[in-house]
């Protein structure tokens, strides 16, 4: 940050803050980055991760005051100051003995409070411990006292956002378990005797919104909107002020080189377990973490270069026919490393994962799992590295070493194999440049089987999406085609572009449509049931085209780019499931859905196979039934779903048993919902098209990015059809003829030409022409015959063949 | 015959031109009587049975009991006992199924293709190669019924009224299957035993005549009154002529729609239009195998050396290295297509084959299926009985891992590498295949005591004896 500010502002001084800093092309890559930032006065932004120093987000906000952004990308709002004192400060009076009542309203300090703060010290330190939690935790096994408290579905209450914008808190059901809510204890702590929740949130919100003590409409409004209107946090006006930024940096910061033995540690939270709360949470604990996949515990990234010095890199086959996995895995299970890591003075233990893309020299150490007092599910997930982390380095610590012991651990991975291997399965383009989606907006089209074999649609290509909707056109084939005669024609865009792979709409279909978890040794086995999964791959460029063997094939990647991909049910219009399923359990609807009879299904699995996406998921077991941890104990386990089970599960939506196959059905429940109140609201008339937007699916509800459309192809105003009018639509094995329902929009970058670490082609594209055109001959658009011409004469370097492929070789391996 | 003129010198063309007499193959040795053939075999079932036969009986009884266990755990615990997980849907339960079917072609090709063919050398070995054939559908039978997620409602793949009024799914191969093989058992069951009603007859009349009036109550009745008339010997002809000519597209026709489980589907590596053919040849070669493994002992045991001769023997590895090198050009052949193709899929999965995950398999399959048949070239191979034997072990072994690298391979690593996968089997699984054995060993010991393992009338009509024209030079 240092570095880049100094080059930004033109201040040398600055610039020898940043001392120690070393990486390839340094130099170039400053310079291009300030001159970028420059040339977009106003419209660009620095932002300084959350974990960073002072300093750094100091230097971040002169880069952006310098460049003219504030009061034009970045605000400033006011914050009400936080008169509490610190953690630190309740170890300090707990130490002098000035603890009497400590009260634990909320959070799990003695799982997750910086360790050398010593919380159970702290407890032990007071006359009383009172807890208020919703669960028995770490910090409960500390406390004299429990006081349940309820969910907060389950109570009245207020909060305010990240931008201070006041939202309710309102009640579901009530309470199940008898509880206090917070403000029932909150409230009487504050020293009011009589507490009504719901008055005191109404008082609160009438002063809020009309200053008076107590307003019926204001509240109703409050609670039908789900804000009060500008409660936020005012923006402020702010001015970069030179001198007390200055007086930040004092002191230069010391600075040792980092290496294999003097690694750099980033305590994380989790992305699913977050501090740990989430511990005993089946459906987060099962949902793979984004980008490792790995479900059910944590692990100790390390980035593939020290993978590679401490010798923990797979041994990969003599010919290596597909590209090394990032780890061992035994019979589908990852097969990790366990390892010691010590930072801080302490040691903690943990399987590590390869993780490409990382740093050379940093550790990734995430947080909340390993929990001691946990519920049934948490009990025995991961490993709890809070003991390594410090007041003083809660975010990150340097001088950390590794050690790899003899033991190994199996880890739960949901997806072993990470290249894409040079097939077209996501289509990338960057948006400049010679082969981009500015001179070439049907860039997709240039991808794949389809790109030069005569179109599936044959004559009847040009056809509009509306009509190959309900009429299936057989494209001259001889083989006879459905046709799709419901006034709805279901279907679905995912946009490439805009998905992060966070994950939520695989929780949103888990919650939607009843979907069991399987534990631990199932997902190890490969069973795993969720109905929409994130495709998660990386991409160096040096995928090997070599049929045998393949130098290429033998690296981790250091430096990927990554590609996500949410797959589900395609619903296929020439569905290949359908066809070879013997009891006709899986039919297709006049509206175009690909639909499954639970009741008809005996469990063949051959619709599974024939599904080129992979997309079924199966009932091996009775995971509803029967216990997850006594499967193999079949019916001398304990039978039936407990009470509880049962009410997280989706009326709507059948409960399937063992032995029957399931898969996405577009959520068919809240279609049919749509469907029969578009047609009481009807009537007598013919009106009974559902209007676009009506229909949110689960996935595409979740979606915080939108990246999600779907509604009715035959009305091509609606949003998904528009979607599918782009030029970047293209689908997923499309050449298979299977003509899916959902299509993808393809993927584009940005990069910055003058960059040195820049890319004339997305990685993806660059293994793909290594794969499909080894010869390197000049790429051709949309073209025909040249391809075979590259074929037929391998060793002819056509004349004039473009620079792209020798630039796509030359920068395709960054270091 | 033409006389051509006499002349004082010897003429150029000979007075009378007779053809050389090209030995034909005796089918039965040292000119063995009616009445001994009869002796040797109703003997077998006559006579006390042997000590080895119960010790092997045991042993059957105990594997099969691993089978019978496994299908109970199987069907009340769920289909997660067997190892099949994402993406590997199908494994060891229809890799099994189609090595069982596979080795049933061999007695349905002897029994009727070589009826068919006038294939006089088929008479030893025809009834025990179709009794093999019988329970090996058995065997067979077991996995497509058992490898659905909920066997109770398997009579959903039947064409009965059922209260949704849905029909089957006809287009399946999978229902094809159903047909295919109920047909198969049910024409082969039929086929053996309207064969067999001859000899039962004997066996009825010698346990009259022996005073055993139980035993020739129960054979009595399953001869079918048979009185050796000539009326039913021409009704039998016909009958058994008929079987032949239904059973023979049968052995083409079954395996093929087994391979349309595969070949139907879209996957790289399934979806070639090779199978039928291919299959179809595999089946023959592991079968031939598998009546090598049963009759090279049987003959030892029983003494049967005259009625199955090493002609038998080498017309058995003939046929084994003809179909082993159809099996080994196919192959060839898929490689060759698969790269011809271009299609980056199809590429991969024969790469992947060779040298991925289960190159281990592949090259076993190589080995035992490719390399193995050639040593049948050598007449002195094909006369060492026990190597015949150990090389027909190989062949079924061979054959089971070219259907575990077909399906298991296929499906692991297929179009989309994140749901690439690695399949293993679980302890149930190893053991209910092996127990297959178990209940195959079973049925077929039982037949060996029971029933006559050579079709006495058939074999009687390729004696010296039979001939008419015994003891001309000529015919």
């Amino acid at each position: 940050m240092a570095a880049l500010a100094a080059k930004v502002t033109g201040n040398a001084a600055v610039g020898r803050l940043a001392k120690g800093l070393e990486f390839k092309d340094q130099e170039k890559w400053l310079d291009a980055c300030a001159k970028d930032l420059s040339d977009h006065r106003g419209e660009c932004l620095v932002v300084a991760g959350a974990h960073q120093s002072a300093q750094v987000h100091a230097l971040a906000y002169a880069i952006n005051a310098f460049l003219g952004n504030i009061g034009k990308t970045i605000d400033f709002v006011e914050v009400p100051e936080s008169a509490a004192a610190s953690l630190s400060d309740l170890s300090a009076a707990a130490k002098a003995g000035k603890l009497d009542t400590l009260v634990v309203l909320a959070g799990n300090p003695a799982y997750n409070a910086p360790a050398d703060l010593d919380f159970s010290g702290i407890a032990n330190a007071a006359k009383q411990v009172v807890r208020y939690g919703y669960y028995v935790d770490e910090t409960s096994a500390l406390a004299d006292v429990h006081v349940s408290a309820t969910h907060y579905l389950e109570s009245w209450g207020d909060a305010r956002t990240a931008d201070g914008t006041v939202v309710p808190v309102q009640p579901m059901i009530l309470p199940l378990f008898d509880g206090l809510t917070e403000l029932e204890v909150v409230a009487r702590l504050a020293g009011e005797a009589d507490v009504d929740p719901y008055q005191t949130v109404l008082e609160t919100v009438s002063g809020i919104s009309s200053g008076s003590k107590s307003d019926e409409t204001a509240f109703r409004k409050f609670l039908h909107d789900g804000l009060i209107e500008n409660s936020g946090y005012k923006v402020v006006q702010v001015s970069y002020d030179q001198a007390s930024v200055a007086s930040l940096f004092v002191e230069a910061p010391t600075y040792k080189a980092l290496s294999a033995e003097n690694l750099e540690v980033r305590f994380t939270i989790d992305h699913k377990m977050d501090d740990g709360r989430y511990a005993n949470n089946g459906w987060l604990q099962e949902c793979p973490d984004p980008i490792t996949k790995i479900s059910w515990d944590n692990s100790i990234l390390v980035s593939p270069r020290l993978g590679a010095a401490l010798g923990i890199e797979p041994g990969g086959a003599a010919i290596q026919v597909a590209r090394k996995e990032l780890s061992e895995f035994k019979q589908g299970k990852e097969n990790a490393f366990m390892a010691e890591v010590t930072v801080n003075g302490v040691t903690v233990k943990g399987p590590v994962h390869i993780q490409p893309g990382l740093s050379n020299w940093t550790v990734v150490l995430p947080l909340g799992y390993g929990r001691k007092v946990c519920g049934r599910v948490g009990q025995g997930t991961g490993f709890d590295f809070y003991p390594a982390r410090t007041a003083a380095n809660q975010e990150f610590a340097t001088g950390a070493s590794i050690k790899i012991l003899a033991e190994r651990f199996l880890l739960a991975n949901q997806q072993e194999h990470w290249s894409m291997e040079g097939r077209d399965i996501v289509r990338e383009a960057n948006y400049l440049g010679e082969d981009g989606y500015q001179k070439n907006p049907n860039f997709v089209d240039s991808f794949g089987i389809e790109s030069h074999a005569p179109a599936n649609l044959g004559k009847d290509k040009d056809m509009p999406l509306a009509d190959v909707a309900s009429k299936t056109p057989r494209g001259n084939s001889l083989y006879e085609t459905p046709d799709f005669t419901g006034v709805h024609q279901w279907g679905m865009s995912i946009d490439l572009n805009t998905c992060i792979g966070c994950n939520a709409c695989v929780i949103a279909c888990q919650a939607e449509n009843n979907i069991p978890i399987v534990g631990k040794q199932q997902v190890m086995r490969g069973r795993e049931m969720h109905w929409i999964r994130l495709d998660r791959y990386y991409s160096d460029g040096k995928a090997d085209g070599g049929a045998f063997g393949g130098e290429g094939n033998k690296e981790i990647p250091e430096d990927p780019q990554a590609s996500l991909m949410p797959v589900a049910c395609m619903q296929c219009e020439l569905a290949p499931c359908e066809v070879v399923c013997p009891v006709n359990a899986t039919v297709h609807d006049e509206e175009g859905l690909n639909t499954m009879a639970y009741n008809r299904c005996i469990g063949t699995r051959y619709c599974a196979n024939n599904c080129p996406y992979k997309v079924r998921r199966f009932n091996f077991f009775d995971w509803n039934d029967r216990p997850i941890d006594e499967l193999y104990l079949g019916p001398i386990a304990e039978k039936g779903m407990p009470e509880l089970v049962k009410m997280v599960k989706n009326p709507d939506v059948t409960v399937r048993m063992r032995g029957v196959m399931e898969k996405c059905t577009y959520c068919t429940q809240r279609i049919q919902q749509a469907k029969i109140a578009q047609k009481s609201k009807a009537r007598d008339s013919a009106n009974i098209i559902i209007p676009d937007g009506t229909i949110k699916v689960a996935c595409q509800q979740a979606c915080p990015v939108d990246a999600i459309e779907f509604g009715n192809i035959k009305d091509p105003e609606s949003a998904v059809s528009k979607a599918k009018a782009r030029e970047q639509d293209y689908a997923l094995l499309g050449y298979l003829n299977v003509r899916p329902r959902t299509t993808y929009l393809g993927k584009l970058r940005n990069p910055n030409p003058k960059m040195p670490d820049y890319a004339s082609l997305p990685l993806s594209r660059v293994e793909y022409n290594n794969k499909n055109y080894p010869a390197g001959h000049s790429f051709d658009q949309g073209h025909g015959d040249s391809h075979h011409e590259a074929e037929a004469h391998e060793d002819h370097e056509p004349e004039g063949h473009t620079s792209f492929m020798k630039n796509a070789l030359r920068t395709g391996g960054l270091s | 015959m033409s006389q051509a003129e006499s002349t004082a010198e010897t003429p150029a063309i000979l007075s009378e031109v007779n053809p050389a007499v090209l030995p034909r193959a005796t089918l039965v040795k040292n000119n063995r009587s009616f009445s001994w053939i009869t002796e040797k075999i109703c003997g077998i079932i006559e006579g006390k049975t042997p000590g080895w036969w119960w010790v092997c009986f045991g042993l059957a009884g105990f594997v099969a009991s691993w089978t019978v266990g496994g299908i109970i755990y199987l069907v009340a615990t769920g289909v997660g006992v067997w190892g099949h997980a994402n993406p590997a849907n199908w494994a060891w339960d229809i890799v099994n199924f189609v090595f069982w079917i596979g080795i049933g072609h061999a007695g349905t090709l002897i029994s009727a293709i070589l009826c068919l063919l006038r294939q006089k050398w088929r008479t030893s070995i025809n009834r025990a190669a179709e009794a093999m054939t019988i329970f090996a559908v058995v065997c067979a039978g077991i996995f497509p019924v058992f490898h659905v997620g909920r066997v109770w409602f398997a009579w959903y793949l039947f064409p009965i009224p059922n209260s949704n009024y849905i029909w089957q799914n006809f287009r399946s191969p999978l229902e094809w299957d159903v047909f295919a093989v109920s047909t198969y058992g049910t024409v082969s069951v039929l086929f053996w035993y309207v064969g067999m009603i001859p000899d039962l007859a004997i066996l009825r009349d010698r346990f009259y005549k022996a005073g055993n009036k139980t035993r020739s109550f129960l054979y009595g009745l399953f001869a079918m009154g048979w009185r050796g008339a000539n009326r039913h010997w021409s009704n039998y002809e016909m009958a058994y002529l008929v079987l032949a000519g239904i059973s023979t597209p049968l052995v083409l026709s079954v395996h093929t729609i087994v391979s349309f489980d595969f070949a139907v589907s879209l996957l790289p590596g399934w979806h070639t239009t090779i199978f039928p053919p291919y299959f179809v040849a595999g089946a023959i070669f592991s079968g031939f195998g598998m009546v090598l493994t049963l009759m090279l002992p049987l003959r030892s045991l029983y003494k049967l050396e005259d009625l199955i001769t090493q002609y038998h023997i080498d017309c058995m590895c003939k046929i084994t290295l003809a179909t082993g090198t159809i099996v080994g050009y196919a192959y060839g052949m898929e490689f060759f297509i698969a790269w011809y193709s271009t299609n980056p899929y199809e590429g991969f999965a024969f790469i992947n084959r060779a040298f991925g995950h289960y190159a281990w398999a592949y090259w076993i399959m190589i080995s035992c299926n490719v390399i193995t048949p050639q040593f049948f070239w050598f007449k002195k191979i094909r006369e060492n009985t026990a190597l015949v034997w150990i090389l027909s072990i190989f062949v079924n072994v061979g054959m089971w891992f070219e259907r575990f690298v077909i399906i298991v391979t296929s499906l692991a690593r297929d179009f989309l590498p994140s749901s690439w996968g690695y399949y293993s089997p679980s302890i149930v699984e190893i053991f209910t295949f092996f127990g297959t054995f178990g209940v195959f060993s079973v049925l077929f010991l039982l037949f060996i005591r029971f029933l006559p393992i050579m079709p006495m009338a058939e074999l009687k009509a390729v004696t010296p004896e039979a001939d008419p024209h015994a003891g001309h030079d000529h015919h």
